[in-house]
């Protein structure tokens, strides 16, 4: 019999709080961690807004060298995960393993500004480019630090894969955990992408919702007159062992990660497949890996981007696997709360769920007021609703087809 | 791993050559692959001289989006295609392709020429070296709309899929210059433990462009050099005259799948996945690679493998001719083959450094070693002697190999290492 993987730890920077109780409150009440952007001088961009973290947080900690953003995102996570869980007296540092979603970290505002000076057209300046300027950017300086300092050894892997990376990331740590490959697996994901340029070019696609009068008031999924997302960033961070493991060392356990699918759209770069075959395939694959019948899935959080093809499409794919159940399943995305993670959303909506299972509520899609036809699924609207689930589901889907969902369950012991 | 995971077919575009075949063989010839950089005016840089793929063009691939490929992406895709269209797999694939996973491991892109052009000249006027952002909405229309889907990290995986209709798992993994072999080895997990059936693996690099270069001369990694010098022996692994490596571009494809797949699709199998380990040790600094993590990966891989280190006839080394990673290696190498020795081999002599893909056009190259029993002989004379260590040399490069076991590593403590068994074609 396969071994139950679950989760032991869990630490957030998240637009709805840093605090579980405090997730799970705004989550309950519906309450929007969409802001207007302050860091910068955003000028006539049509979007002014986005679901942010309180940064305020990461500053009284010591960082191991110079950080960004991203970095003090990430290690103060790992310092919360880590630091207090005693692992090293249970597991050697090779069988601890990384798994987290995140992305090149290209194009910050202080990047562009210090390239500035450095790139003249095609010819490099003749001063020297100050690395510790630039390392941060990169995914393996981040984990060198969190390795050297948290006895890490085993690999350390970043997953590339836009929005559905931290799904990705989490789906294979469990995969690694329950092929014994690990002992435990830091996963999940971080982002922010709140910079000028990322906002611009998500602009230039259309991707995203112009700025509302109220910006509380933006990213309305599976609604009518849904327009596009809201970007948001943040860092969550679980800790996964092998159920067994967990309980010899007295771990506290969240939930079980049961199951894990994923796929290839091969059919656009920036849409969802024309028959969602992809969504389709990720969820038939996870609920299949979990080993439990459809009827099981008590709750689905929904990728819900509030766009207008990727809303209709995951619709399509939930009826598609789910038939006649589609009807009864509560759904909601609560990227109308905290707005899209990009390649940490996977692992945004994870810690949802796992909220959603642990306290009894289905949370809200906050600014549905008006039905699609299109969409004509049951999308919790606006107000939480009490529910005691079992076992849910999220999904997670990328530019560029990439393809992610999870089966995660209440923990039961044995 | 429950199945046995095959290599049954093998892509690759670098300076030296667009097929393994003429890679392999313009090693054994001595050729290198170093030049003048021509992608952008390098000459102010203390280095000038890369491992370029001259006249690079996807036109004859005739894939619709080309236009959304920065040069990286490009290669990859030439890479791919090479591979699936010399092994018949887009035809033969077709009832597996539902099932069929795709893992990509680059490096991290930095922003393109053309994205700093472009905010250059929105966010800046007249002399002024401070960028004002908030003038990217006036002018938002200057941004190409494909350039953020330029950047997107799945770009290759995207035109993977759509060309051959693979709609299993896509993997987009970066665990530093590790990634080709880490993504490898899960591959030939997922393959092992009857997650999935195939997976086309591949990795790609592309530093030659100005900024990104001049990122990389600042690591200490890469040498200098003047345009007088000959290009036979500025990259030499192992020799205490190393001064540093140098870069080069390419891309590497492998096609794995469960052997009873390829058996009965006709596929040759060009060689086996015996075992591996991915590992990370920190050393003092991002760029220090502490010997304990070489002999750590490579005696897991052992173990794993359920083998003795007698059992590998051939390592192929990380070596990039970075003086104290190659010491590193060395000593980690004899730590692990301390009542015995072993053949050993160091690819980057000739190809120079290309971050992920090094690995993986490593376990390339020791596959067309194995398949047509000759290996590649260090590019250079000047590796001491060593007693754990038999250098491959003109003389002794034939051999019969069963077992080769390939070594890759790169900056963070990043180490992976995999043992890769004879296949069934065998070639003089």
């Amino acid at each position: 019999m396969r071994s139950k993987v679950v989760v032991t730890g869990i630490s957030a920077i998240t637009p709805l709080g840093n605090r579980l109780e405090l997730i799970t409150a705004n989550l309950r009440a519906g309450h929007s961690g969409i802001k207007p952007i302050e860091r910068y001088q955003v000028g006539s961009l049509p979007v002014k807004h986005a679901a942010m973290i309180d940064d305020s947080v990461l500053n009284g900690i010591r960082y191991p060298a110079p950080a960004n953003l991203i970095f003090k995102l990430f290690y103060s996570c790992v310092k919360d995960l880590l630091e207090s869980s005693s692992l090293e007296r249970y597991y050697a540092p090779e069988r601890i393993h990384m798994m987290v979603g995140t992305d090149p970290n290209t194009s910050t505002s202080e990047d562009l500004q210090y390239l500035y000076g450095y790139v003249n057209e095609e010819q490099p300046a003749s001063e020297p480019v100050e690395l510790e300027k630039l390392l941060p950017n990169h995914p393996s300086y981040m984990f060198y630090h969190a390795a050297r300092d948290f006895g890490i050894g085993g690999p350390c892997i970043a997953n590339f894969g836009t929005c559905a990376a931290s799904a990705q990331a989490i789906g294979d740590a469990m995969l690694t955990l329950r092929e014994g490959d690990a002992d435990a697996v830091i996963t999940g994901g971080v982002s922010s992408k709140l910079d000028p340029m990322s906002l611009a070019r998500l602009c230039r696609l259309g991707a995203l919702e112009p700025t509302k009068a109220d910006c509380r008031e933006n990213c309305s999924p599976f609604d009518l007159n849904r327009n596009g997302f809201t970007i948001g960033e943040g860092s969550v961070l679980f800790l996964l062992e092998r159920e067994e493991d967990a309980l010899r060392r007295h771990a506290p356990i969240y939930a079980e990660i049961q199951g894990y699918g994923s796929s290839l759209d091969g059919y656009s770069i920036t849409d969802p497949h024309e028959s969602s075959l992809g969504m389709i395939l990720s969820m038939e694959r996870a609920i299949e890996d979990a080993g439990v019948p459809l009827e099981a899935i008590g709750y689905i959080n929904a990728h819900g981007t509030g766009t207008p093809k990727n809303d209709k499409h995951e619709t399509q794919a939930v009826k598609a696997v789910f038939g006649s159940l589609s009807g009864q399943l509560d759904i909601s995305s609560t990227k109308s709360m905290h707005g899209h993670l990009m390649t940490a959303a996977g692992a945004m909506e994870t810690l949802v769920t796992i909220i959603s299972l642990c306290n009894g509520f289905i949370p809200p899609t906050v600014n549905y007021r008006t039905p699609d036809p299109q969409c004509d699924l049951t999308y919790t609207p606006n107000v939480a609703k009490a529910a005691d689930i079992e076992t849910a589901l999220t999904n997670s889907f990328g530019m560029g087809g990439q393809n992610a969902s999870l089966v995660l369950a209440k923990y039961k012991r044995g | 791993m429950n199945s046995s995971v095959v290599i049954s077919a093998m892509g690759c575009i670098t300076p030296l050559g667009d097929t393994p075949g003429e890679v392999h063989e313009a090693m054994l010839q001595g050729k290198t692959a170093y030049s003048a950089i021509t992608q952008f005016d390098a000459s102010a840089c203390r280095c000038s001289t890369g491992g370029e793929i001259p006249d690079f063009s996807i036109r004859e691939l005739g894939i619709s989006g080309s236009n959304m490929m920065l040069r990286y992406n490009k290669l990859q895709m030439k890479a791919a295609y090479q591979m699936l269209n010399d092994y018949g797999l887009m035809a033969s694939m077709e009832n597996h392709a539902m099932n069929c996973a795709v893992y990509v491991a680059n490096h991290p892109v930095n922003l393109d020429p053309e994205t700093l052009r472009i905010i250059r000249s929105i966010c800046s006027s007249g002399g002024e070296q401070h960028m004002d952002f908030s003038r990217l909405g006036d002018q938002l229309h200057q941004i190409p709309p494909l350039s953020g889907v330029k950047q997107l990290t799945t770009v290759p995986s995207h035109f993977i899929a759509k060309t051959t209709g693979a709609h299993g798992p896509g993997n987009l993994y970066c665990n530093s210059d590790c990634g080709g072999i880490t993504a490898l080895l899960s591959a030939a997990r997922a393959i092992g433990n009857g997650r999935i059936e195939q997976a086309i693996v591949s990795a790609s690099f592309s530093p030659f462009s100005a900024h990104e270069f001049r990122w990389w001369l600042e690591t200490g990694l890469i040498r200098s050099t003047t345009l007088q010098e000959s290009t036979g022996e500025l990259v030499t692994p192992f020799s205490p005259l190393s001064s540093g490596t140098l870069l080069s571009e390419g891309a590497g494809a492998i096609f794995l799948e469960k052997e009873e797949i390829a058996q009965r699709n006709g596929r040759p199998i060009l060689a086996r996945i015996q075992g591996g380990a991915s590992l990370t040790v920190p050393g003092e600094t991002y760029f220090a690679l502490p010997m304990a993590g070489f002999a750590m990966t490579l005696k897991l891989a052992l173990t794993r493998a359920g083998l003795a280190p007698d059992a590998i006839d051939l390592i192929v080394c990380n070596a990039p001719s970075v003086a104290a990673w190659d010491e590193a290696e060395l000593a980690g190498i004899s730590t692990v083959w301390n009542s015995s020795s072993v053949n050993a081999a160091a690819m980057k002599g000739y190809l120079g450094y290309l971050g992920p893909v090094s690995g993986l056009l490593d376990v390339i190259l020791a596959v067309q070693s194995m398949n047509s029993h000759t290996a590649v002989p260090l590019n250079h004379m000047s590796a001491p002697p060593d007693e754990r260590v038999k250098w491959v040399r003109p003389e002794n490069a034939d051999m019969n190999m069963e077992r080769t076991m390939v070594n890759s590593a790169g900056p963070g403590g990043a180490y992976s290492a995999v043992i890769l068994g004879k296949g069934d074609i065998h070639s003089r």
